[in-house]
């Protein structure tokens, strides 16, 4: 499946993530939907794939928010990579794996975004706070959304993938 | 793929993302996100405009009992506020008549230039407070405006493209104001906190505070008009340095519920950099 095919859907993610999304805010921590869907295609893909939706996905987020472009990029790129050499597979897909995945991604997430914040966007945000109000409700939001979403873009890739004929 | 080719995507993946983010900060990337900023703000605008209308509707059926309450509240409240208008309408007759012999030339609410706004999303990293609106250079929008409602200082304008804008919430832990309590006309500074709070500090020790008291900005700086409402003081304490007071207070305006905001489009800061040389 092309990568390209990723960005109208990265892009509505991320319109999803500054509107609807935002209207379900547990103290400042919301779901990630970009976040989910570059997690997931990193579960399921290959990482030159899942490194074009992270930065991708990331560039998209980033044009809704007051962090200069990339801030979001650099921790989803961190994370693919993180799943790619840590993760077998076969573990993948797993029903253990993904929500620890969305757990520990979250973190690393945020933790990246925190430190580009503070060193190119001028915002200085103290991270125990960031940690505590941001980070820890959208860990849990992530860690519940992260198998169905993860079922429903198996299915879309499935249904991308071209039908081979039966031999009767 | 193999490992070391991963590891080389990673690694150019990267080093392409760093160069975008040092760009980006420096504003050279600012045309290109002009022209993709167009589309998303339009999806943003629909999206956003249909959600609230949702939200709207399922706050307003889960809360009716109190929005009932609060109404006759608020009609018992305008009652006594129609009496004291009143006699603020009287005092600002006699100011206009005083001010005008002294030729007093200071820029008031009637002299602003407002552009009305939707807001049409929130930041989404989280960690920043700040919302979209669908108006821009267009509109005649530019960086630092002061942006308003009704009920008081919504924030500063912080990013701006043709067509949209990005409003730094004074409830950011970012955000700081220069600011007076309206009745003891005591200064201070009201800065955010990630929670949604804003705490009132530098209160001299010996001033006196009163719960309930408003507070205005008082336009030292120059960052921000005078006299725009920032909140109430909900209550006080002394600093943990014990060198000054702090007060709590709840701004009027319901950041999590803004649909349409007013940027103050004619007010210019003086530029106080030369006296700095």
């Amino acid at each position: 499946m092309s990568n390209y095919f990723g960005i109208p859907i990265l892009a509505l993610a991320a319109v999803l993530n500054a509107t609807v999304m935002a209207e379900l805010r547990l103290g400042g921590g919301a779901p990630d939907l970009v976040f989910l869907l570059v997690v997931c295609w990193a579960l399921l893909m290959d990482v030159r794939g899942a490194l074009v939706w992270a930065v991708v996905g990331g560039v998209m987020q980033d044009m809704l928010s007051v962090a200069p472009l990339g801030a979001s990029s650099l921790g989803l790129v961190i994370v693919v990579f993180a799943i790619d050499s840590l993760l077998a597979p076969d573990d993948r897909v797993s029903l253990v794996a993904p929500p620890v995945v969305a757990a520990g991604g979250t973190l690393v997430y945020h933790l990246a975004l925190l430190i580009v914040l503070r060193m190119f966007g001028e915002v200085a945000v103290p991270v125990g706070q960031g940690l505590y109000y941001v980070t820890v409700p959208s860990m849990i939001y992530n860690t519940l959304l992260i198998l169905p979403t993860l079922r429903i873009m198996a299915a879309i890739y499935r249904g991308s993938q071209p039908q081979r004929p039966r031999l009767e | 793929m193999l490992r070391g080719n991963r590891v080389f995507a990673f690694a150019m993946t990267t080093v392409i993302v760093m160069l975008l983010i040092y760009f980006s900060s420096q504003g050279a990337v600012g045309p290109l996100e002009d022209v993709v900023s167009v589309p998303l703000n339009f999806a943003q605008g629909v999206i956003g405009g249909m959600t609230q209308s949702i939200s709207g509707f399922v706050d307003d059926v889960a809360n009716f009992r109190k929005l009932e309450r609060r109404n006759k509240d608020l009609e018992e409240a305008l009652a006594v506020y129609q009496a004291k208008l009143a006699e603020l309408v009287e005092k600002g007759q006699d100011y206009d008549r005083l001010a005008a012999l002294l030729d007093y030339d200071r820029q008031g609410p009637e002299d602003r230039q407002y552009v009305t706004c939707d807001v049409i999303g929130r930041d989404t990293t989280g960690f920043v407070r700040a919302i979209q609106i669908d108006c821009g250079r267009r509109n005649g929008v530019g960086l630092l405006d002061p942006v308003v409602t009704e009920l008081g200082l919504v924030g500063r304008v912080v990013k701006v493209s043709a067509t949209g804008a990005e409003v730094l919430l004074v409830t950011d832990p970012t955000s700081s104001i220069n600011v007076r309590l309206q009745s003891t006309r005591e200064d201070g500074r009201v800065v955010g906190q990630l929670a949604g709070d804003l705490i009132m500090t530098n209160i001299p020790v010996n001033a006196e505070v009163i719960e309930g008291d408003l507070v205005v900005t008082n336009g030292l700086g120059q960052t921000l008009p005078a006299d725009l409402v920032v909140g109430q003081v909900l209550s006080v304490a002394l600093a943990e340095s014990e060198l000054y007071q702090e007060a709590r207070v709840r701004s009027l305006v319901d950041f999590g519920r803004l649909e349409i905001v007013q940027v103050i489009i004619n007010f210019e800061p003086v530029d106080l950099s030369v006296f700095e040389q």
